[in-house]
C-alpha cells in the first residue's frame, strides 16, 4: 500500500472511529468489546481498502462489517454472562445519574434481540436511512420498519427507562 | 424529565469512548487476520496433501498436532519454504483448577480473589471475563454477572499466555446486604466458565449473596492484593 493510501485510511479512522465506537458500545454494552469490534471491522476494511475507498459509501461498508462481526461474536458468546435485567445494587455508594442512565440504557438494550438493537442503533443513532440500514443488515426495508417499531415499543414499556424519558419517540 | 428521542437517549448513554483507536493497532490486526487466513489456507492444502500419503502420517514418530496449528517448512527441497505459524490454544475450564485465594468483606460487600492453575499440560492463552454461577438450596441460581464496577476490576482485559502449571487470577465482588425487601441467598459452591468456553470448572466457596450483585473483573496475570 502506498503512503497516500495509508494516509487516506488514517484520516478515515480518525474521523469515524469515535462514532463507530459509540455504535459498537450500544450494540455490545461494553467499551472493551466495542473497541475490539471496531478494530476488527477497520482491519477488515483496510484489507479491502481499494474496494472500500472507491465505494459510494465507505461508511456503510464498515458499518455492515461491524454489524456482521457483532452477529458473529454473539453466536460465539460463552455461557455464564447473562444480560442483567435489573439495575445492579449500589455497592460502592452513590453512582452519578449519568452512570445510572448508561447502565439502564445498556440493560434495556440487552433485552432486545440483536437485530432490534442493530436497527435502533443504525437508524436512530447513526441516522441512516431505512434503505441503508436494510443494506447493512442484509434484509428488506419492510423488515427494518417492523423491527424498529417493535424495538421502540419494547423500550417504551421498559421500566428501566421509565425515569429517563416520557415516551420514547423516534 | 424532558421528552427526548430514542437517538438522543442512546447517544447520551453512550457518551464518549474512553480511548481512541490508533491506526497502527488496526494495521497490526489486519496483518494478523491475513496470517490467520493464510495459515488456514496452507493448513487446508496440507490436509489435502496428507490425504495422498494416507497412513504414513499416523505412523509412530509422525508429528503430533493437537490444538496447535503448526505449519513448518516443507521437507521437499524444491518446495518453497513457508513461514512457521503457531496458534496457541485458549485456556479452557477442563484444563483449569480453581481455588479461592482470599476473601475480604466490608460493609456488606465481599471481595473474593480466585487463582486459576493451568492443568492442561500445555501453554494456553486467555482473554476476557469468566462466567460464574452459584449453587444454592434450590440448585444453580442463574445469577446475573456484571463486569467491572470497582477500581480493581474495571481494567480492560488483556491476553495472558499461561505456561503449563502457570497461574492467572480474577476477582469478583458480591453483596449480602438486604435491600428492597429481598434477602441474600446462601450458596455452597460456584462454577466458573473460562472466557469463550462452554464448560465450567467448580470453585469451592460459600457465602450468601444478592443474585444481581455479582461483579467481576477480567482474567489477569497479576496476583490480586
Amino acid at each position: 500500500m502506498s503512503r497516500d493510501t495509508q494516509d487516506a485510511f488514517a484520516a478515515f479512522v480518525a474521523s469515524r472511529q469515535r462514532g463507530l465506537q459509540r455504535t459498537a458500545w450500544l450494540l455490545t454494552g461494553d467499551w472493551a468489546a466495542a473497541e475490539d469490534l471496531v478494530q476488527n471491522a477497520l482491519a477488515k476494511a483496510w484489507r479491502r481498502w481499494d474496494r472500500v475507498s472507491s465505494a459510494d459509501d465507505p461508511d456503510a461498508y464498515v458499518r455492515r462489517v461491524l454489524v456482521n462481526e457483532f452477529a458473529s461474536s454473539w453466536r460465539r458468546r460463552w455461557r455464564g454472562e447473562i444480560p442483567t435485567a435489573d439495575l445492579p445494587e449500589r455497592l460502592g455508594g452513590d453512582i452519578a445519574d449519568g452512570a445510572v442512565m448508561r447502565v439502564a440504557v445498556a440493560s434495556a438494550l440487552t433485552r432486545l434481540t440483536k437485530r432490534q438493537r442493530a436497527v435502533l442503533v443504525l437508524r436512530y443513532v447513526d441516522d441512516l436511512p431505512e434503505a441503508q440500514v436494510a443494506a447493512a443488515l442484509g434484509c428488506a426495508v419492510g423488515t427494518v420498519k417492523s423491527t424498529g417499531s417493535k424495538a421502540l415499543a419494547r423500550l417504551r414499556e421498559d421500566p428501566l427507562l421509565a425515569g429517563f424519558h416520557e415516551g420514547v419517540r423516534p | 424529565m424532558n421528552d427526548r428521542s430514542i437517538g438522543e437517549l442512546l447517544r447520551d448513554a453512550a457518551g464518549d469512548p474512553p480511548t481512541d483507536i490508533g491506526v497502527p493497532s488496526v494495521l497490526a490486526r489486519a496483518r494478523r487476520q491475513r496470517m490467520v487466513i493464510a495459515g488456514q489456507v496452507t493448513a487446508a492444502a496440507a490436509v489435502v496433501a496428507l490425504g495422498g500419503f494416507g497412513l504414513a502420517a499416523l505412523q509412530p514418530g509422525a508429528a503430533k498436532h493437537d490444538n496447535n496449528v503448526q505449519i513448518g517448512s516443507s521437507s521437499t527441497p524444491s518446495a518453497p519454504a513457508t513461514t512457521a505459524i503457531t496458534t496457541t490454544p485458549r485456556c479452557v475450564s477442563a484444563g483449569s483448577a480453581m481455588h479461592v485465594l482470599s476473601t475480604q468483606g466490608a460493609a456488606g460487600t465481599m471481595r473474593v480473589a480466585v487463582r486459576i492453575v493451568n492443568t492442561s499440560g500445555h501453554t494456553c492463552t486467555v482473554t476476557g471475563y469468566p462466567g460464574m454461577d452459584f449453587y444454592g438450596a434450590h440448585g444453580w441460581m442463574g445469577v446475573r454477572v456484571n463486569r467491572g464496577g470497582f477500581p480493581d476490576i474495571s481494567g480492560r482485559p488483556h491476553t495472558v499466555t499461561v505456561r503449563a502449571g502457570g497461574t492467572t487470577y480474577f476477582v469478583f465482588y458480591f453483596s449480602d446486604v438486604v435491600t428492597n425487601g429481598s434477602s441474600c441467598k446462601s450458596f455452597s459452591k460456584a462454577e466458573v466458565t473460562m472466557p469463550n468456553d462452554t464448560h465450567s470448572a467448580m470453585l469451592a466457596t460459600t457465602g450468601c449473596l444478592i443474585p444481581t450483585s455479582v461483579r467481576l473483573g477480567p482474567v489477569t496475570a497479576v496476583r490480586p492484593q
